[in-house]
């Protein structure tokens, strides 16, 4: 996931992006990861709307989850939840 | 693609204060713990380099993710302080502009603890050379007591045979 300074591209410039821009991968840049409770989760769509980098999907049947390709663990999705479902969890509490 | 900033030690009077860079380094401090994970930070290390890393966690727990396989051999040690608790905080660098002068004081806020944990594990200066030099003394001297170091041999942690 991580790209050394050498491989990512001169001023950032890539081809237009359709769905992703996989030569720019930010999720190495993250320290904290958001984390839903799906139960305390209304679907209202803040989190999705507010997130700068697109990181948020929401999905009809499986609500909220995270794009962890590209997340930069900015922290406003937890921040604007209004029912505070989204943690922030230290990412080395994860074993991936 | 995380910010990186050099430091030299010597006996002798620095006598080029501008700012310096080092691709060949002996000590490698991460200033944040996540940065164990996924940066390269071994690139360029000296053999016998120490990795030190500011975090709460035991070295053992920090092993998943000290790569790549094949630097390991180039080190000595990976030690972790937990650098943060000491309330000392983020110090402002004050270079002088062009690189003319650094104000940056040694052993000051975050790095204070760093410092002592970062001369325990590597033996590169004397506790009480640093605490002479330290601005924030308290800290270093906890930073030296408290850092705990996981020693390396042949890029396998703990694998030193001690001489019987």
């Amino acid at each position: 996931m991580a790209k050394s300074y050498p491989e990512v591209p001169f001023a950032a410039i890539v081809p237009c992006p359709t769905v992703e821009n996989d030569k720019m991968v930010t999720g190495n840049w993250r320290s904290l990861r958001p984390v839903v409770d799906m139960e305390a989760c209304t679907s209202c769509k803040l989190c999705w709307l507010l997130c700068p980098d697109a990181s948020v999907v929401y999905d009809e049947a499986e609500g909220i989850s995270f794009n962890l390709k590209y997340c930069k663990g900015c922290g406003i999705c937890s921040s604007v939840c209004p029912v505070d479902a989204i943690r922030d969890v230290p990412e080395l509490d994860f074993i991936d | 693609m995380a910010c990186k900033s050099y430091a030299r030690i010597s006996p002798e009077p620095i006598q080029t204060v501008y700012e310096y860079e080092n691709g060949h380094h002996d000590v490698i401090v991460l200033a944040e713990e996540t940065l164990i994970k996924g940066q390269r930070y071994l690139d360029g290390a000296k053999p016998e380099c120490v990795v030190v890393v500011n975090s709460a966690r035991e070295p053992e727990a920090l092993l998943r993710w000290f790569e790549p396989a094949e630097s390991l051999p180039l080190v000595k040690a990976l030690a972790c302080i937990d650098a943060n608790s000491f309330d000392a905080g983020v110090m402002l660098t004050f270079d002088g502009t062009e690189g003319a002068s650094d104000d940056t004081k040694i052993g000051a806020g975050v790095g204070a603890a760093v410092a002592g944990a970062a001369a325990k594990a590597s033996g590169c200066v004397k506790l009480e050379s640093l605490l002479a030099a330290a601005d924030n003394k308290k800290a270093v001297q906890a930073g030296w007591d408290q850092v705990r170091v996981l020693p390396f041999c042949d890029g396998k942690p703990n694998a030193c045979e001690t001489p019987s």
